[in-house]
């Protein structure tokens, strides 16, 4: 038990080593796969129930304590993270196990699922390091992972939007490393905690190196999480991937800047106090921007993959915002955002995967009366666009109402407006596809018979009943991250 | 210390800086891949050479403490090197792939300019 921290690093990064030397034959690759996921998510459960009343678990690696060792932690915030996101990981893995079969030769499944879990083994170190260095070294396994699942399929607008991903990967690689490296040389601390302590010091001797490194790694882990106007390469990365890639990619990948960042905002920079920019201000403006633009670009495509991907720039937009307003309630209704972005999003990429599958056609008038021939998928499809756009008894209505009382709270009304304009936009991009797929004439005669492989179709199901208990039962989940959003606001 | 003195002094910090300019500029701004992958490798060393020099003072020894010890009484911090070595395998693993997906986007279209692979798309 006392081992739970680092096993959610270990167990994926030793899955993704076993699976190309056991794995060769295709299903016993998605066996030892599942395994992995399965194992991985009754850590991260075992940790949130032991999270669950505050409390922090520490643990040492190789038993040395932290100026010398490293020290791996799971807080409440961490290992809630952790088990939504295996539980995201455990649906989208039940999905690929049939679609990666279609989608892939055979020669390239094993590498697929290895990446996979490689992917999860960056994922999970994210979410626990306490430690500069390694929230940078865990990120980059990320990123790379993250590219190599977008071109293990073998067409040219994968690689291209591979590439194109890594080379801004890479850009952002390289400055966070040197933001790691300045805060290193003024303060001789790399854990966060210690660096936290270190830094009012050091404001005050070297003020302008500090502003450096913040700007460095802030525009780093930014690009890494498609703040708006770093977004470029989200749209072709995220639509070019497999749809169980696309899910992960949506749904979890872009939120690792975003939890680095949270640490580096409220455990080592503390932006009330040491940063003499109006970053919280800056931040928000970016946020509300991405909000409205995204949503407008997210209107002009007619590719349902794309469309969804520039929805994902708009959500990180709420999330970035909730975070700035400092307060505590957006900042609860921000954290539960990630979580339910995660779910959603992936959910609803993997309805679009069914339908591509299904129709072979991307665009969005595919889904003209497909209820029919889909029911679930269509009613899962329809949980997601309400969720987006925020109806109650969903889970992005929750956490969108708890952004909207942070913004009164937090003494801005007219911030309200973007919110508001932001969902009613969501409607008008999300809503007449649904309309179509119910009332709509369908533009091709349909195939009989059932709408795709249950492995397919029930992951889903799960993912949009799970979004449905969160948006009727959100308490437990509210509680957790309220306490969460309390410690890091020092309250 | 006059000023010329202090720039010898600070001149492997600026030299860091300097080659991480070049290489972010080469990186984001020329239309080849194999160029861009060398502006990637010239950036990323350009931190390393930041880090290294950040761990070394004047006169510092190699840090192995041996009976007698420094004759300075200063140790080199051997924590950056280390740190460096994991940037190397990530910088080495980066441009691996970085590389190999070059090679299969030039089988695919037979072009290494990224303008045109763009108008190849379209």
């Amino acid at each position: 038990m006392r081992h739970l921290p680092i096993l959610l690093t270990v167990v994926p990064l030793t899955g993704a080593f076993l699976v190309p030397v056991l794995g060769r034959r295709p299903d016993r690759a998605y066996r030892l796969a599942l395994l992995s996921v399965l194992l991985v998510l009754a850590c991260a459960a075992g940790l949130l129930a032991m999270t669950g009343s505050g409390q922090t678990l520490q643990y040492y690696v190789g038993d040395w304590p932290p100026p010398w060792g490293i020290e791996v932690r799971v807080d409440a915030l961490g290992a809630m993270l952790a088990t939504f996101f295996a539980f995201v990981y455990l649906m989208v893995v039940l999905y690929a196990g049939s679609s990666v079969r279609a989608e892939l030769g055979p020669a390239a499944q094993f590498w697929y699922w290895s990446l996979l879990l490689l992917l999860l083994a960056g994922i999970n170190g994210v979410l626990t390091a306490r430690d500069l260095f390694n929230l940078f070294v865990f990120t980059e396994i990320a990123s790379l992972s993250a590219c190599a699942i977008i071109s293990v399929r073998d067409r040219l607008d994968s690689m291209e939007a591979a590439l194109k991903y890594l080379i801004l990967s890479a850009v952002a690689g390289g400055c966070i490393l040197l933001g790691v490296a300045l805060l290193y040389m003024v303060t001789g601390q790399l854990h966060l905690d210690h660096l936290g302590a270190a830094l009012p010091a050091a404001a005050g001797s070297y003020p302008r190196v500090l502003l450096a490194a913040l700007a460095l790694l802030v525009s780093g882990f930014a690009l890494k999480s498609a703040l708006f106007p770093l977004h470029v390469w989200l749209p072709d990365a995220h639509s070019s991937a497999p749809s169980p890639s696309s899910a992960i990619l949506s749904g979890l990948v872009v939120k690792l800047g975003i939890v680095a960042l949270v640490r580096l905002f409220f455990v080592v920079f503390d932006w009330r106090r040491l940063v003499t920019l109006p970053l919280p201000t800056m931040v928000m403006a970016m946020g509300a921007l991405g909000i409205v633009l995204g949503a407008l670009f997210a209107m002009g495509q007619r590719d349902l993959k794309r469309m969804l991907a520039y929805s994902t720039v708009v959500q990180v937009g709420y999330i970035y915002f909730g975070l700035a307003l400092l307060d505590e309630i957006a900042l609860t209704g921000a954290l539960m955002h990630v979580v339910n972005h995660a779910l959603l999003k992936s959910m609803l990429f993997l309805c679009v995967g069914l339908i591509i599958s299904r129709t072979g056609e991307r665009s969005t008038a595919a889904m003209a009366g497909l209820a029919r021939s889909m029911p679930l998928t269509v009613a899962s499809f329809t949980v997601g666009a309400a969720a987006m756009v925020g109806i109650p008894l969903t889970n992005g209505f929750v956490s969108k109402w708890y952004m909207v009382l942070g913004t009164l709270n937090s003494g801005r009304p007219a911030m309200v407006a973007v919110i508001l304009v932001s969902s009613l936009l969501s409607a008008l991009y999300y809503f007449p596809l649904v309309v179509s797929a119910y009332f709509g004439r369908p533009a091709s005669p349909q195939a009989e018979g059932p709408e795709g492989p249950p492995a397919m179709v029930w992951p889903v199901v799960g993912l949009a009943a799970v979004c449905l208990v969160l948006g009727i039962w959100p308490e437990l989940p509210l509680r957790l991250l309220g306490g969460v959003a309390r410690v890091m606001l020092g309250l | 210390m006059g000023m010329p003195l202090a720039l010898f002094v600070r001149l492997n910090y600026m030299a860091a800086i300097t080659l991480f300019l070049i290489g972010l500029h080469v990186l984001l701004g020329h239309p080849n891949l194999i160029k861009k992958v060398m502006g990637m490798n010239i950036m990323e060393t350009g931190v390393f050479l930041f880090l290294v020099s950040i761990g070394y003072a004047r006169h510092s020894a190699a840090p192995i403490m041996s009976p007698g010890g420094a004759e300075s009484g200063l140790y080199a911090n051997p924590l950056v090197s280390a740190i460096v070595l994991t940037g190397i395998v990530i910088a080495v693993s980066t441009t691996a792939y970085t590389l190999s997906l070059t090679i299969k986007l030039y089988e695919h279209c037979g072009t290494l300019d990224v303008n045109r692979l763009e108008r190849l798309r379209r």
